[in-house]
């Protein structure tokens, strides 16, 4: 056989460091702006079904830009009154911090966001009922602009990390006596890969950054494993 | 005197620990240059770690005995 499961339960922190790499890719993955039609229908199913369908073209206002909407349900919004004209629109956000100035505009709604740094594509619903009437519509509105400069960095990391893991299982997956050296530089390979991975997803959910502790761990016993290896052979070997 | 990368004499002995081989398969699976790899087989045989007999290189039963040890405390370490 090519690889001998059994052999599992002797290379522990590498099993362990591969599960993290696993783990950080597919948060990685996860945490991927969802695609905007879908999104779209998402959040819209979830309006109540008697009342009118208003579907605002949002517009970014740091860019003036009409945006592709990518959503994510807020929880746990605040909600405000914002006087506008000629309606007055109430409104819930979370997670971003949009400010003050949302208003209903002949037929734009426009919604200003004010995007956080690093967070990127960090997006919400805002729930818009119009006090004009009986409308109530679901608004997306997501920091495109911050999102567009910082989507290539995930991308990179992403691909990075990718890199490394594919690396780490080429390294890991062997047979023989030798294979254990090749096993020692694939935890270093599989630390990197959580790294790059929990970077990727950290741009997007700052909870990621436990990979980075995950990721410390897995290079901190790979150095201490070589440092203990030469002492150990340079002991023996005088 | 040349020093010598413990990482190099590790993987050596676990090579060998395999099984013996000739002098140029080895130098294949090191990835040293010749003259480099020969400086490595000549430390080894100093310290009558691997032997050279019919043009293959073996391990001694010292040598064996250090890369079973080395392959332990290399499973360990994982």
């Amino acid at each position: 056989m090519f690889f001998n499961w059994l052999s599992l339960y002797t290379v522990k922190n590498l099993v362990l460091m591969l599960a993290v790499a696993t783990a950080a890719l597919l948060t990685s993955l996860l945490s991927a702006p969802a695609s905007t039609p879908a999104a779209v229908k998402q959040a819209t199913a979830e309006t109540p079904a008697d009342s009118a369908q208003v579907v605002p073209t949002v517009f970014n206002e740091d860019r003036g830009v009409a945006t592709p909407l990518i959503a994510e349900i807020c929880a746990g919004c605040k909600s405000a009154h914002v006087a506008s004209t000629p309606h007055v629109v109430e409104w819930q956000a979370g997670r971003i911090n949009i400010s003050t100035r949302s208003y209903d505009a002949g037929s734009y709604l426009v919604c200003g966001a004010t995007p956080r740094p690093l967070y990127v594509n960090i997006s919400t619903i805002c729930n818009i009922a119009l006090r004009g009437g009986a409308n109530v519509s679901t608004l997306e509105v997501s920091t495109v602009g911050v999102g567009e400069r910082t989507e290539w960095l995930r991308v990179v990391f992403l691909a990075g990390g990718s890199v490394a893991y594919v690396l780490g299982l080429f390294l890991a997956l062997c047979r023989g006596a030798v294979c254990l050296l090749r096993r020692l530089r694939a935890l270093l390979a599989f630390s990197a890969a959580s790294f790059l991975y929990g970077l990727s997803a950290f741009l997007t959910h700052p909870v990621s950054a436990i990979f980075f502790a995950a990721a410390a761990y897995g290079v901190a016993r790979y150095y201490a494993a070589r440092r203990r290896l030469r002492t150990w052979l340079s002991t023996t070997l005088t | 005197m040349a020093k010598y990368d413990l990482d190099v004499v590790a993987k050596i002995l676990l090579i060998l620990l395999e099984s013996p081989m000739g002098r140029t398969a080895l130098y294949m699976r090191t990835g040293l240059n010749y003259p480099r790899f020969l400086q490595y087989l000549q430390y080894l045989k100093e310290r009558g770690l691997v032997a050279e007999q019919d043009g293959a290189v073996k391990l001694t039963p010292k040598g064996k005995e250090v890369a079973l040890a080395l392959e332990e405390v290399l499973k360990h370490l994982l």
